[in-house]
């Protein structure tokens, strides 16, 4: 009798482990618009990313180079009021060519990612 | 080598706070009503003990969460750590922040300090130090679920990881207590049975219920942070926090043993005086290897704090 409490907690904690849930305590990039790898027609006004997890607005960053590496971007990268995922920076018109967005994510528990991926304006 | 740092940092802060807390709820729950009524001298001697490790951990305590502070900051800029970087983290983070409110509470744990070593104060109110320093130690190590991946998710993670802390400063911490009391009353010259049965039998209660509310907080977080049973296996966050669960089994093994066969030999009323001092003896011997091991799982729990689940 006294092995029962024991097999129902090793029953819980493998149906626990079994149902799937998110995993992601870094905060890496979710999604993005304009979209990772998109072609858009006409210039964006902003470009949004967002992320896994909250972010520390004093150590995140969000750039947009363009294909000779120069900064595009108008430089006021902020986290949205209501999301703390959420990473905008405004963009000037831009021309028809290639860009590359540069991520630097620090989230509230204080770990540092970084990546960068491209969107195409027809 | 800031990684190597950071996590000799965390190791070493947790193991403080763990320590600082658990002494005090050793005392609390578990000697303090053993030793009330006690004149033998173990009762004094518990108590210059209570004032040795809060000399002794508050210090380590502060210099060890400077470090890790300094190396945090290091790790979030990017950059060396420079005053106008450390000012951006302790202002402008969550972890500056509740960094501030840690220093705050370890500021009112020194001045408790200060009042255990002043005898008025002592003869007037012999409870209250050890009461405050049990609730600002529980500050001190339950807060540490602010300053990692305990947030992340809702406040049902964020509870579970406090309270994960919280009884892991029960148990397994609460054993080094346990081992300096147990081998104090074993070592008298006339070892008093009595008071050594009492203290195992509110350890050993102490200890199911902490045993038991660690393994579902940690089942909690796991569902939390890893997600997945094939995660354990696949991903280097899930792999150490596999070492970690083995060697806790191993540990709540040792402590089944303890549990089930030397308590029962230890207050049995037929045991002989020289049947319980081996039992007593084994006690020692199992609870030294439980903290062998409690000491190997801080140094993991340290790593899991860096790695992404």
């Amino acid at each position: 009798m006294k092995n029962i409490p024991f097999k129902r907690l090793g029953l819980v904690a493998v149906l626990f482990l079994a149902l799937q849930s998110h995993a992601w305590a870094h905060a890496f990039l979710d999604h993005a618009d304009p979209k990772v790898g998109s072609i858009v027609t006409g210039s964006p006004a902003v470009v949004k990313a967002w992320f896994t997890q909250e972010l520390e607005p004093a150590f995140s960053s969000l750039q947009v180079t363009d294909a000779q590496g120069r900064e595009v971007d108008k430089k006021d990268m902020h986290l949205d009021d209501k999301d703390k995922k959420l990473m905008i920076v405004s963009l000037p018109p831009l021309t028809a060519g290639t860009y590359t967005v540069n991520w630097q994510a620090v989230s509230v528990d204080t770990h540092r990612t970084q990546g960068h991926f491209e969107f195409t304006v027809k | 080598m800031t990684t190597e740092y950071l996590i000799l940092a965390r190791a070493v802060h947790f193991g403080a706070c763990l320590l600082f807390f658990g002494i005090f709820a050793f005392d609390r729950l578990v000697a303090a009503p053993i030793l009330r009524n006690d004149r033998i001298e173990a009762a004094h001697f518990w108590r210059s003990r209570l004032r040795l490790f809060s000399l002794l951990l508050l210090p380590v305590m502060l210099i060890s969460g400077m470090d890790w502070f300094v190396l945090v900051a290091m790790n979030m800029s990017g950059q060396l750590p420079q005053l106008e970087v450390l000012k951006t983290v302790w202002l402008q983070t969550q972890f500056g922040t509740v960094s501030q409110i840690r220093l705050l509470v370890w500021f009112a744990a020194m001045a408790v300090v200060a009042s255990m070593f002043s005898v008025k104060l002592e003869d007037r109110f012999p409870k209250s130090p050890a009461w405050l320093q049990f609730l600002l130690g529980g500050l001190l190590l339950g807060s540490l679920a602010w300053a990692g991946h305990g947030q992340e998710y809702s406040r049902w993670h964020l509870g579970a990881d406090v309270l994960h802390l919280l009884m892991a400063g029960l148990w397994p911490t609460g054993l080094l207590p346990f081992a300096i009391l147990l081998r104090r009353l074993s070592r008298a010259p006339e070892p008093a049975m009595v008071p050594i049965i009492h203290l195992v039998r509110r350890f050993s209660a102490l200890s199911l219920a902490s045993v038991s509310l660690l393994t579902l907080t940690g089942i909690i977080n796991a569902r939390y942070l890893v997600g997945s049973l094939s995660n354990l296996f696949d991903q280097p966050y899930g792999r150490w926090l596999l070492v970690k669960i083995f060697l806790f089994c191993v540990a709540i093994a040792i402590g089944a043993i303890n549990l089930l066969r030397l308590k029962p030999k230890l207050s049995a009323a037929d045991s002989t005086a020289q049947a319980r001092q081996v039992a007593a003896a084994q006690l020692q011997f199992n609870v030294q290897t439980e903290l062998v091991l409690g000491v190997i799982i801080v140094m993991i729990v340290a790593v899991l704090g860096i790695l992404p689940p």
